[in-house]
């Protein structure tokens, strides 16, 4: 009988001792899950994080990408300007062919200046300044030391004036003696267009191969295609006009010069003959501009490889 | 009865502590999972802060280069402006 009690007694122990197992391994197990599931939960506290950061990095690489290649641009600022005005220049070219093959119903006109640097020709420059809008400067540069219509005033300083604005520097000769020489011989001719050439180098660090015939192209008479031959082997283009106000000769007023420049236009592309000493010019170059805008015309600086350019 | 109990209790106990048993081997992965993205977070930090770095002095040194060339990346800007506007007349 006491044996039977002692086994009783044995066996609730156990069943005590199992029981107590059994809690701790369940209190065990409910520790090891908490614990487990605050770990998943800081592995995707450090997922969401890891991915912000990834995403920061990407953000910063494209930013550190854009700086570097700006960079870049200035570091090399001077071949990208050459680049991007030859683009510039590639693209009216295209815009012209479109143009003359009737592919495109857009207008060029290029404005003209021929004979200067004047004092005047900083009035010139604030019109186009304030018109945004570049133009052709076929310069002389006889006398320019001095401007004409300033004595005071140095006018070797428009040169640079007009260049750093990116108008197109262009050659009129150094002299533009139609009366001295200047078609005696096709020799002579060269030889005002290269000292010009020097000239606008010199002073603008710009080397133009756009030339114009002092009075056009007829003027140079019999020496006309000799000349040409001469330029064309020097590689030299040049251009005369289509279209103009007039005031190469004398004008009576500024309704004149606005009466002739509104009934020579009449192309799709224009070349616009008009001089920086002439008042009355200046008075309507605003008016000018307004005008060929508003008949669908994009104004641009002249350029070598231009189809007005004869080559 | 008792002895039942007993063996239903041992049986109980064998089966937690396979839990428990899977439970410790999947604590045990996760920590060293956390430890690898500890350490993977830490490298990507150090790399946000090596660019951050590199940033800040390429920022620096484009910001001079800017204003030592303004004139000449004005000159480029209005170049580039009119010739997207030839290109608009293109296109």
């Amino acid at each position: 009988m006491a044996k039977k009690k002692q086994r009783s007694k044995r066996i609730t122990f156990l069943i005590y001792l199992l029981s107590i197992i059994i809690v701790c391994i369940i209190v065990f197990n409910i520790i090891l899950s908490l614990k487990a599931e605050n770990i998943a939960n800081e592995i995707n506290i450090i997922h969401n994080e890891y991915a912000e950061l990834e995403k920061e990095l990407e953000n910063k690489n494209n930013d550190l990408t854009e700086i570097d290649e700006q960079t870049k641009i200035i570091i090399n600022i001077d071949d990208n300007i050459a680049e991007i005005k030859k683009e510039y220049f590639s693209n009216i070219k295209t815009l012209e062919d479109k143009i003359l093959a009737s592919e495109s119903d857009k207008k060029i006109a290029y404005l003209t200046f021929d004979d200067g640097p004047y004092y005047l020709s900083y009035k010139y420059l604030e019109v186009l300044d304030k018109y945004d809008v570049l133009a052709t400067f076929f310069t002389i540069g006889n006398n320019k030391e001095v401007c004409y219509d300033n004595k005071s005033a140095n006018c070797y300083l428009l040169y640079n004036e007009e260049a750093k604005r990116g108008h197109t520097m262009a050659n009129h000769t150094f002299s533009h003696g139609i009366f001295r020489g200047l078609y005696s011989s096709p020799t002579n001719f060269i030889e005002q267009v290269k000292k010009q050439e020097e000239l606008i180098r010199n002073q603008t660090g710009v080397t133009t191969n756009i030339v114009r015939f002092p009075g056009g192209s007829a003027t140079a008479g019999k020496y006309k295609n000799a000349i040409i031959e001469l330029l064309r082997a020097n590689g030299y283009g040049w251009v005369d006009w289509t279209a103009a106000t007039g005031d190469g000769g004398s004008l009576a007023s500024a309704d004149q010069a606005w009466n002739n420049f509104v009934n020579s236009i009449d192309s799709n592309i224009e070349v616009i003959l008009m001089h920086d000493y002439n008042h009355y010019t200046l008075e309507i170059l605003p008016k000018e501009i307004e005008y060929l805008k508003e008949n669908g015309y994009s104004l641009f600086p002249l350029f070598y490889e231009s189809n007005m350019v004869n080559k | 009865m008792k002895k039942n109990i007993i063996i239903i209790l041992s049986v109980i106990a064998v089966i937690f502590s396979i839990v428990l048993g899977i439970n410790y081997y999947n604590y045990s992965k996760y920590n060293e999972e956390l430890n690898y993205e500890k350490d993977k977070l830490e490298e990507i930090k150090n790399k946000v802060n090596e660019i951050n770095n590199n940033f800040d002095s390429s920022t620096s040194n484009y910001e001079k280069l800017k204003n030592d060339n303004q004139e000449k990346m004005e000159e480029y800007e209005k170049w580039l402006k009119r010739n997207n506007e030839v290109k608009e007349l293109l296109s």
